[in-house]
């Protein structure tokens, strides 16, 4: 068991190496030149322009700026913004707190909505709830985010003004307010999978002969649906939910340019859209490590959780 | 021939095993009629602007009315089934073609390379989908094609790893034994034994991909980096009409309704090809 | 004195064809501390009796008529709540395939203490102890190590045993077994039964065994109760169904077994299918497969009569070819 876990927590490092190749050769394989670009269409003189590359070391050969680059990232440093000229590391600890907020926000509602969804339907399948259920789901889960946030602004904060409609406060507790909406609309697209696996997995579970053996000993039905049922069905959950943390770190992008928050998402796009290259090679560092380090845990853990893995086959 | 009836036959079954997803694969058909035919059956061009006339609401004329340049909303919507489906058809078509060559190649020689194709899809599968657009069209540009491209490497993994696994089990059949003691090439084991075996899988996989390419595709133009204006676009339109959604929410509506239509029936067909080929999700 | 008494039992089960008689009239009843055992082919209905007695079937998708009492109680009429207090209490159950009854990410020992932490109100550690002696009375060794594993480290035999100690548990006065040794390899089918046996002795226990085997019924079972179609077409003690079966279809099963030294004739078998439960049948449902059968028998349903000593057969025209 340790000997699989420490496999898996090694394994990230090559897999984080090949990223970072690939980003620095992906950036570095772009046309254009970058000095121009940070210029952005102001003249300067030679002298300056060599300034501007010295600084950035963009006058050495390119293998040797990807390990420049490689050792700084590793001691924290992740270069300068073209930019701002602000460290990215600093930029991106600025904004890291309020996407951190709402995407532990949002998995929060994940679960509290999933779950109950989840073993109601099942438990009452084909009845009415049920296909409401199922219908309302699938409706949440086929509307992109954005779309869902653009519903939520027009009529929970336009029209009837619950809720504020773009920014965020000053606080964490303040925030909650703000990011209400977000998470709910980032967490609606998810809870249609969670809670269809959930219901999907109880509803093999229930059927099942050990069902069957606890409701002969005359357990009670809180035994049976949640010491028995629901322990069984949370395997796929846990490990779907683990798959599905990438899509709702990146989906926070999307709703942060429909709610206005400038979180680690717009930072991206703004990044992006003004070839900003330390700062996109910085962020999409960041979200990967994070992405893997999180599909390395659920890995983990779902050995952990069911005994009867052989590791020895694997 | 024979072929021909054998598929429609297979359809007939369909059919009647899922009526939701019979009812979802014709709604597609008939999107991707429009979609090619879309400019004979648009009321008006799509770019065509008219400053007059903005902002009408639905009228006898203008079906959804007409957006911010006076464009015919309905017009846009039509042409916008072509970005979708050929956006979302290179996606799957590209991912779906290398992720089965490579699940079948990892799942039946096994040992080294299974290891080396695992560990690439690690790589690829280690960048949530959209990012990876978002570096590729930084560093190339915006676009259809780029964001496509970028999106195919991405859901790769997504289809080698389902039918790597089915590969795995087939492997162990006793009949992949018979083929090689008849001494057979490996090719014609994999090609003509494994993959047909295979083809549920990459069937079901294949929609579901169609529905999260549509989304992912929608979510690139929406926030400006896929397709770019003037083309028409679900998702670009979507992100246009936000600016003005309080004042005049038609276009949101529209291109909205559009966008959830199609990945719904995606979704759908996918359930019915599910229940289609386990007979054990049929009638819950 | 019986302390389980069934009288024209009839259950019908909702399927995708329709409503199933899958049991049109079964009566029979238990003796305290006896051991009873329903036989007969797939599909006759003898595991839908079991569930009936226990109101295992969903409410939503069956109709149950007829009498089921059991110790002057009425198992129809009894509320879910007092099921649930004579479920695994006063009468146990335990099931054919002992791989998938049991909870896989549950250790046995905490499936074996369930029953006695809710009925008996035992404390954790109270049912600890007594769950590790109720295993050690199985035959499980080294029971303290095993109580903290996961049924897939034991082999079937041991689950089986698990099974029946979990039963036991609360020691019940009725003990309902639905096929336990078909799962099981011959011989540990063997120690299972001896097992039982055993048990039911010291605990003066009844078991109502389900089986489609008659060697099992000629080595375990006091009573027997032939079923086919759904209705009880002979029921007396052990030794007259196999010396002196009546019932044409007991005959025909008798004659079915093979035996070891006989004569180097043809394995004798009862042609045709049994009939399909789906409607209602008129007359006697073995008539087609009948070698006694009259117009009689294709017309009017025989009923179950006593011909003495308590052997009940439901026949117009009872076999007196002896077989042997």
């Amino acid at each position: 068991m340790a000997k699989y876990i420490t496999k898996r927590i090694l394994m990230i490092i090559p897999v984080m190496l090949v990223t970072s190749i690939i980003v620095f050769a992906l950036v570095k394989l772009s046309p254009g030149d970058p000095v121009l670009n940070m210029l952005n269409g102001k003249q300067a003189t030679q002298e300056t322009k060599d300034a501007l590359a010295a600084e950035f070391n963009l006058d050495r050969p390119t293998v040797e700026q990807y390990f420049i680059w490689l050792k700084n990232a590793l001691t924290g440093d992740l270069g300068m913004s073209y930019k701002s000229r602000l460290p990215v590391t600093s930029m991106i600890a600025d904004k890291a707190g309020i996407t951190t907020q709402l995407v532990l926000m949002s998995m929060g509602m994940m679960f509290a909505l999933s779950i109950p969804l989840g073993i109601v339907c099942a438990i009452k399948r084909k009845s009415v709830i049920d296909i409401i259920g199922s219908v309302l789901t699938y409706v949440c889960s086929a509307s992109p985010i954005f779309l869902t946030g653009l519903v939520f602004v027009i009529y929970l904060t336009y029209k009837n003004k619950w809720f504020p409609s773009f920014g965020t406060g000053d606080s964490v507790a303040e925030n909650f307010r703000y990011l209400f909406l977000p998470a709910l609309a980032l967490a609606l697209n998810e809870v249609a999978l969670l809670s269809r696996i959930l219901r999907g997995a109880m509803i093999e579970a229930l059927d099942s002969n050990y069902i069957g053996t606890a409701i002969a000993k005359g357990m009670p039905k809180r035994t049976v649906y949640i010491t028995h049922a629901l322990k069984n069905s949370m395997i796929p959950v846990v490990t779907i939910t683990g798959m599905q943390i990438g899509f709702v770190i990146i989906s926070s992008v999307l709703v942060e340019q429909v709610f206005g928050i400038s979180g680690l998402g717009s930072l991206i796009i703004t990044a992006v859209k003004s070839n900003d290259y330390p700062l996109i090679q910085g962020t999409t560092l960041l979200l990967v490590l994070i992405y893997i380090v999180i599909n390395t845990i659920i890995d983990i853990i779902y050995v952990i959780v069911d005994p009867r893995i052989n590791l020895e086959k694997r | 021939m024979s072929y021909l009836m054998k598929m429609l036959k297979k359809i007939r079954v369909f059919a009647k095993t899922s009526k939701i997803g019979t009812i979802a694969g014709i709604v597609l058909i008939l999107m991707i009629f429009v979609a090619v035919f879309a400019d004979k059956l648009a009321p008006y061009d799509p770019n065509e602007i008219n400053l007059l006339k903005t902002f009408e609401p639905c009228s006898l004329q203008h079906i959804f009315g007409t957006d911010i340049s006076g464009r015919d909303i309905f017009s846009r919507v039509i042409f916008g089934t072509r970005t979708v489906f050929i956006g979302a058809i290179v996606v799957v078509g590209i991912s779906t073609f290398i992720g089965v060559i490579a699940g079948l190649v990892s799942g039946y020689f096994g040992s080294v390379t299974d290891s080396v194709i695992s560990r690439i899809l690690d790589v690829f599968s280690a960048f949530p989908s959209l990012l990876l657009a978002f570096v590729v069209v930084a560093a190339f540009g915006t676009g259809l094609v780029n964001t496509a491209i970028a999106l195919s490497v991405v859901y790769i993994p997504l289809m080698a790893r389902v039918v790597r696994s089915v590969t795995l089990g087939q492997k162990s059949q006793c009949y992949v034994e018979a083929c090689r003691s008849l001494h057979y090439s490996d090719a014609r084991i994999i090609f003509n034994h494994i993959l047909p075996n295979c083809m549920p899988i990459i069937v079901v996989q294949a929609t579901t991909n169609m529905s999260y390419s549509l989304l992912d595709l929608a979510a690139m133009s929406f926030l400006g980096l896929g397709v770019v204006p003037p083309q028409s676009d679900w998702g670009a339109m979507l992100s246009e009409g936000s600016k003005y959604i309080i004042k005049a929410p038609n276009v949101c509506y529209a291109a909205g309704v559009a966008i959830i239509l199609c990945v719904i029936c995606f979704n759908l067909l996918g359930d019915g090809l599910q229940e289609y080929y386990d007979p054990k999700l049929r009638k819950g | 004195m019986s302390i389980l008494s069934i009288e024209h039992l009839s259950v019908r089960l909702k399927s995708n064809k329709g409503m199933v008689n899958a049991v049109r009239d079964t009566s029979f009843s238990i003796e305290k501390g006896a051991i009873f055992g329903l036989v007969g082919e797939s599909g006759c209905g003898k595991s839908v009796t079991a569930k009936s007695i226990l109101k295992l079937h969903n409410p939503k998708a069956s109709t149950i008529t007829g009498k089921i009492e059991f110790e002057d109680m009425s198992v129809l009429a009894a509320t879910e709540k007092k099921m649930r207090s004579i479920r695994g209490e006063k009468i146990a159950m335990i099931f054919q395939d002992p791989m998938t009854s049991l909870d896989p990410l549950m250790t046995v020992g905490k499936q074996i203490s369930e029953g006695l932490i809710f009925h008996k109100k035992m404390t954790r550690e109270a049912a600890k102890t007594e769950s590790i002696e109720l295993m050690s009375k199985v035959g499980i060794t080294f029971p303290e190590k095993r109580y903290g594993q996961y049924p897939h480290e034991f082999s079937g035999g041991m689950l089986q045993r698990i099974m029946i100690a979990t039963a036991l548990s609360c020691k019940p006065q009725l003990l309902i077994a639905d096929e336990p040794t078909t799962a099981l390899d011959v011989t540990i089918q063997a120690q299972i039964l001896k097992l039982m046996k055993k048990l039911q002795k010291e605990e003066d226990m009844a078991i109502l065994i389900i089986t489609h085997d008659l060697g099992v019924v000629a080595n375990f079972c006091e009573e027997v109760g032939v079923m086919y179609a759904g209705e009880i077409f002979e029921k007396a003690n052990v030794k007259t169904i196999f010396e002196c079966p009546r019932h044409p279809y007991t005959i025909g099963l008798m004659k079915a077994i093979p035996r070891i030294g006989g004569n180097d004739k043809r394995l004798e078998t009862i042609s045709g299918m049994p009939p399909l439960l789906l409607g209602e049948i008129v007359g006697c449902p073995y008539s087609p497969r009948c070698p006694n059968a009259t117009e009689k028998c294709q017309t009017i349903a025989p009923e179950l009569r006593d011909i003495g000593n308590n052997h009940l057969v439901r026949c117009h025209n009872l076999s007196d070819t002896l077989w042997r």
